[in-house]
């Protein structure tokens, strides 16, 4: 089976919205609803800084790739 | 954001004595869920590493390997949030007016009820456990006149403190009658 690199962002950038979607969700009741304190505050900034921390790793092992090239999958032969 | 001099549908002269969340220990257990989710992959990378070496020569599966633990450590980080929020939005508040019950019980799920403190029938305080023994955490139960409803401080440090001091409140403020006692002396 060919395929380009590319068509292997596409689930990711799905997970990618959604995350954002439940991320956005989480800050909203943490900023309407909860008690103004540094405990919250760090946490609000330890998940923030920890999301992009993974995204700015990720982009970083991945920026090398040529997403234009295709590859073969097979389940008995990777001849990629 | 609320404080602690900005409560939900705060009313006048209406002062906080008590702010109650769940015991540290609670949060504590998401803490170590979330770190042993952090180094599985590190343990299954090397796992691979060992056995498999060739594993990673491929390009594709370097990608894949990538973007799927990227997505991993995504996921692990809003559970560990989300169950923050959880553990952090989930007050007891008792002033000297009312008794709230602010109960965040999923995303989506979200539970605010009131009763006015002159309304307290009875209080209990329950520890169960070993570490709830250990940590002195439990649940207080608060019974209105009502008895329609309930109100139950889930896992509060100090239960017993708890239901000590309001109920010290209760007798030093017996002039905040019950509306429905005064209605059946009428």
């Amino acid at each position: 089976m060919y395929f380009t690199l590319g068509l292997l962002l596409i689930p990711y950038y799905i997970f990618l919205f959604i995350f954002f979607i439940l991320s956005l969700f989480n800050l909203y009741h943490l900023f309407r609803f909860g008690f103004k304190s540094f405990f919250s505050l760090f946490m609000i900034a330890f998940f923030l800084l920890g999301t992009a921390c993974i995204l700015v790793v990720t982009f970083f092992l991945i920026a090398h790739i040529d997403w234009q090239q295709t590859a073969t999958f097979s389940l008995f032969n990777n001849n990629y | 954001m609320f404080s602690r001099d900005h409560i939900p549908t705060q009313e006048d002269g209406e002062k906080v004595l008590l702010i109650l969340r769940r015991h540290w220990f609670i949060f504590f257990r998401s803490i170590v869920l979330f770190l042993f989710l952090s180094i599985l992959p590190l343990g299954i990378y090397f796992f691979i590493k060992a056995f498999a070496p060739d594993f990673f020569s491929s390009q594709l599966t370097q990608i894949i390997f990538i973007l799927f633990f990227s997505a991993y450590y995504l996921m692990d980080l809003l559970l560990f949030f989300n169950n923050f929020v959880n553990y952090y939005l989930d007050v007891w508040i008792v002033t000297n007016k009312r008794i709230l019950n602010i109960e965040q019980k999923a995303l989506f799920n979200r539970t605010v009820s009131e009763e006015k403190i002159s309304r307290i029938q009875d209080i209990t305080s329950v520890v169960k456990g070993i570490i709830p023994t250990l940590l002195d955490f439990g649940d207080v139960d608060v019974q209105n006149a009502s008895a329609r409803e309930r109100f139950v401080f889930e896992q509060v440090p100090h239960p017993s403190e708890v239901r000590k001091e309001i109920i010290e409140f209760l007798k030093a403020n017996r002039h905040l009658e019950d509306p429905l006692d005064s209605e059946k002396e009428e």
